[in-house]
This record gives C-alpha cells, sequence and structure tokens, in this order.
C-alpha cells in the first residue's frame, strides 16, 4: 500500500466513524451537569461508584448532620453528654463509605469536614450502656426532619456486601472458556475483564480468553444500597501446544528449507484439519482438507504465489473432539 | 433545531436542547474517543468527561468555526489529558513488539472496515497512536502535535512515519 493510500483509507474510515455508546453516559452527564459546582467531584466518584451509591450516601451525609444537629441541641438543652453517650446516640452507625466521600470534599466544604470530623470521632468512641433513651430522642428528632433521610440511612447501614469470585477454570490453554460465579451477597455485578473485552453484568457470566496471558477479572459487585465490594481473580491463559505448529516464515524456493509449509502438529491426532489461505485481496488462495496439508507456495491451479503475506485460518479438531480455530499471517520469501 | 439554537438552548441551560446536542454528536465522538482510547470503558469515560465541558463552556463557544469541530476538539483534548494522566506516554514499547493477531475473519474475506481499522489502531502503542491520529486524522500539525504533547516537533515527526510504516505491514491492501 502506497504512503498517501494508508493516510486516505484511515482518514475516509473514520470521517465520519460512528459508534455505539452506552446509556450511562448520558444519565452520567446529566447527574454531574445538575449538581453543577460540584459536578467535577460527583463526577470522579460516579465512575467509580455509579449513581445509586452516591445518592444514598448523599442522603447518609445529610441525615447525619441533621442527627448532629438534633445532638447539639440536646447538648443545650439537657444534660451533657460523654463521648460514649454520643456514639450511642446515633440511631445507625454511620456507613464508612458516607465518611470516605465526605473526606474526599474539597476544602471549601468546610462545614460538612468538621462535620466528618466528629462523626469519625463518634465512630472511635466506644460503644456502652445508656444508649437506649438517647436512641430514642434522636430517633424521634431525626423522624421530625426527613422520613425519607431515615431509610436510606438504615438500608445503608446495613452489612457490606461480601464479593467473592468463584472462576473455573483458572488457568488452561486457549481459547480458555472460564465460567464465573459471584459467590458473595452483592446484588449487581460488574465484571471487568483486562483483556480488552468490555466488561459485562450479571452473577454468572462465561468469558472467553482467547490470547496467552495471565489476566485479572475484577468483580464489583453492589448491594441493594449502592455498597460496593471488590474481588478479583488471576486467570493463567497458556498458548495451545496443539495448535498449528505453522512458522511465520515460508520459502518455497526449492532449496530444501522451508520449502513446504505444514500445518498440522505431529504430536496431536486430528480428526480433521482444514486449511484455507487467503491473499492480501482476501481472495482464498489455497485451502486443503486433508490431515498431511502441505502447501508448497501454489495457489490452486498451480500458479506460483508471489512474495508477501497471506493469512491463514485453520480449522481442526483433535481426535479428543476439541475443537481448534486458529488465524494467522505467514511471511512468504523466495 | 439549528446549530445556533442548540447552543442558545445549551448556553440557558436547557435541558432539551443539551438532550438534543448530546444526541446528534455523541455517536460520533464516541468514533473519535476510541481511537484514542484502548478500550471502550475508556472511551465512554472520555466522552463523558469531554460532554460535561462542552456543556460547561458552552459560553466560550465562538460561531466563527463549526460547531462539530469545536467539540471535536474537545474531545481530542479530553482524550490526551486522560491518556497523560495515565501516563502513558512514558511507555515507550517497541513497535516491532506489538502483535496483531486477526481476530475476525470478515477483513480478509470483505473489504477492510473501519471496525477493524479501528482495532488496529487499538493496538498500537498509546505514543504512536496519539500522533497518528492527531496527525494522520484530525490534520494537526506536527509543530502543533508537538505543543500539545509536550515533545518536540522532530518526535511527532519520526513517531508518525513509525507508526505509518508498522500500519503498512498490517493493513491488508484492499
Amino acid at each position: 500500500m502506497k504512503n498517501d493510500d494508508l493516510e486516505d483509507l484511515f482518514k475516509k474510515s473514520f470521517e465520519n466513524y460512528e459508534a455505539e455508546v452506552s446509556p450511562s453516559v448520558w444519565k452520567n452527564i446529566q447527574v454531574a451537569l445538575k449538581w453543577g459546582g460540584l459536578g467535577l467531584l460527583l463526577k470522579t466518584a460516579l465512575s467509580k461508584i455509579g449513581v445509586n451509591t452516591l445518592i444514598a450516601v448523599l442522603s447518609s451525609i445529610a441525615a447525619i448532620i441533621s442527627t448532629i444537629m438534633v445532638m447539639n441541641w440536646t447538648n443545650k438543652t439537657d444534660k451533657p453528654l460523654s463521648p460514649a453517650d454520643k456514639a450511642g446516640s446515633l440511631p445507625i452507625s454511620a456507613p464508612a463509605k458516607a465518611d470516605e466521600h465526605l473526606t474526599a470534599l474539597p476544602a471549601g466544604e468546610n462545614k460538612t469536614d468538621k462535620n466528618s470530623q466528629l462523626n469519625n470521632d463518634i465512630l472511635k468512641a466506644p460503644v456502652n450502656g445508656q444508649k437506649d433513651d438517647l436512641t430514642k430522642v434522636n430517633n424521634a428528632a431525626v423522624s421530625k426532619n426527613d422520613n425519607k433521610k431515615i431509610e436510606s440511612v438504615n438500608t445503608s447501614s446495613s452489612e457490606e456486601p461480601v464479593a467473592a469470585i468463584s472462576a473455573s477454570p483458572s488457568s488452561g490453554t486457549t481459547p480458555l472458556i472460564v465460567n464465573l460465579l459471584n459467590s458473595g451477597t452483592g446484588k449487581v455485578n460488574k465484571w471487568t475483564y483486562n483483556d480488552g473485552k468490555a466488561a459485562v453484568t450479571g452473577s454468572n457470566p462465561v468469558h472467553v480468553f482467547e490470547t496467552p496471558g495471565v489476566y485479572t477479572i475484577t468483580l464489583n459487585s453492589k448491594d441493594a444500597a449502592g455498597k460496593t465490594a471488590i474481588d478479583s481473580v488471576k486467570i493463567e491463559v497458556k498458548s495451545n501446544p496443539s495448535l498449528s505448529t505453522a512458522p511465520l516464515e515460508f520459502s518455497p524456493n526449492g532449496d530444501g528449507m522451508m520449502d513446504k509449509l505444514a500445518f498440522g502438529n505431529p504430536k496431536i491426532t486430528f480428526a480433521y484439519l482444514s486449511v484455507k489461505i487467503f491473499d492480501k485481496e482476501g481472495k482464498v488462495f489455497y485451502k486443503s482438507d486433508s490431515i498431511n496439508a502441505k502447501w508448497d507456495g501454489k495457489d490452486l491451479l498451480g500458479n506460483k504465489a508471489k512474495e508477501g503475506t497471506y493469512f491463514y485460518k485453520l480449522n481442526a479438531e483433535g481426535a479428543n473432539g476439541k475443537k481448534f480455530e486458529q488465524k494467522g499471517s505467514i511471511n512468504l520469501t523466495r | 433545531m439549528t446549530d445556533e439554537q442548540i447552543v442558545k438552548g445549551c448556553i440557558e441551560k436547557n435541558a432539551a436542547a443539551q438532550k438534543f446536542l448530546y444526541d446528534k454528536f455523541s455517536r460520533k465522538m464516541m468514533g473519535v474517543c476510541l481511537r484514542y482510547c484502548d478500550s471502550r470503558e475508556d472511551g465512554e469515560d472520555v466522552l463523558q468527561n469531554g460532554f460535561i465541558t462542552v456543556f460547561e463552556h458552552i459560553g466560550t463557544f465562538k460561531a466563527i468555526g463549526s460547531f462539530e469541530g469545536w467539540i471535536r476538539k474537545i474531545m481530542v483534548n479530553t482524550a490526551l489529558t486522560n491518556i497523560r494522566k495515565n501516563k502513558k506516554f512514558k511507555q515507550d514499547i517497541k513497535l516491532d513488539s506489538v502483535g496483531f493477531m486477526l481476530t475476525s475473519s470478515s477483513h480478509i474475506t470483505e473489504n477492510i472496515a473501519a471496525n477493524d481499522l479501528l482495532k488496529i489502531i487499538q493496538t498500537l502503542p498509546p505514543g504512536f497512536r496519539t500522533v497518528f491520529n492527531l496527525y494522520a486524522i484530525e490534520g494537526y500539525s506536527h509543530k502543533e502535535i508537538g505543543d500539545l504533547l509536550h515533545i518536540s516537533e522532530g518526535t511527532s515527526k519520526s513517531q508518525y512515519s513509525r507508526a505509518k510504516a508498522h500500519l503498512q505491514k498490517i493493513v491488508p491492501n484492499r
């Protein structure tokens, strides 16, 4: 291909190229725009934890703030509280998530920062007796404020979800088909693979690794309240020794060296083996359905192939019933 | 809705205008973002951040140039920021070590399609990929690329010619 052709090809192909976009992108943009100044922060948080978690966290923050305000009021009008009392006075153990995100707020958010600090202190304080009546006071006060807030706080205060990947098999040869299952408690599961394929959702997906390497599967699991748990597992994918051993270089010039290209693998008994060789234009140049196929560098009419790159496609079935498919390129020199 | 009306609506933060703008350009801009990224996920992150920038700064759009061109420029800049953030420019992988295995028979038997070219672009190391995209597809000059990526004009030129030589080997003739 000539220089200019290549540039033209890419330019023309991509000038009006369009690609599918998943609906979540627009949803995230909307949320970011709605929250205005906080947009940047939310954006980052969103991409990590998702919209539902964020809403739950924000509601939790609001509820905690109102709780603390009520506590202050109790402080003034009632007997002073020791730290231990304060701990007891929180109707719920504040969710760890809320703390993380509170501390992530920019310095401008002084008020919330302080509250989160206070909240941390409260969490650190030992929990002991006396909490019952204070809890009542607090619950009553909070429910006066906003019922919805309590609801979201309560759900997010439930136990942390658990993500636990069981992958089978965790190693093997290409193409490696791995059955995955989240045996944890999370309800919404997102599986990410670092082999370039798109992430998927579901509780028991199947993933196929096509190229040898060591990969990491990451499971991001959310419970109903939007709390997340993460687990990951390493998968080792080895090259398949039973695939063709065809070399990439091939010189059918009659010098006795690499004059014929064999496609089988001497170590494997094949029940079936088909070879197709394509030239650069995509035309079938040579084909064979013989197990002992050997390409001599000629086309089906016996014409010698020109030097250059050819593509091959192998389909085979081993005597054990295992199916193989391999594609690759051959560099033919004379 | 004309571009002018869309811009006006978006400046007023009209939700319908924002949605209209997004629907009109998102698929095409996704195509742009994907060329600079390794994966769909990465591409969608860039697209999302790019559109947020578009909406937040739409007041600065001057009706001199094309609106699509303005949006595209923001997408490209967002993609570059993303690459810089991931420090991908620091990876210095030799092009020869980049393997490209044909994963579908479509481009053997049919004309090579944009989807296949995209896969090929995505296998390039980020540095080469970025320079190739900017020069061959976006039409920036090597000087502009050098300024954008904080590399010298010469580096841009040599990365481009190496990327091109590599692509010539991979891309089958039509």
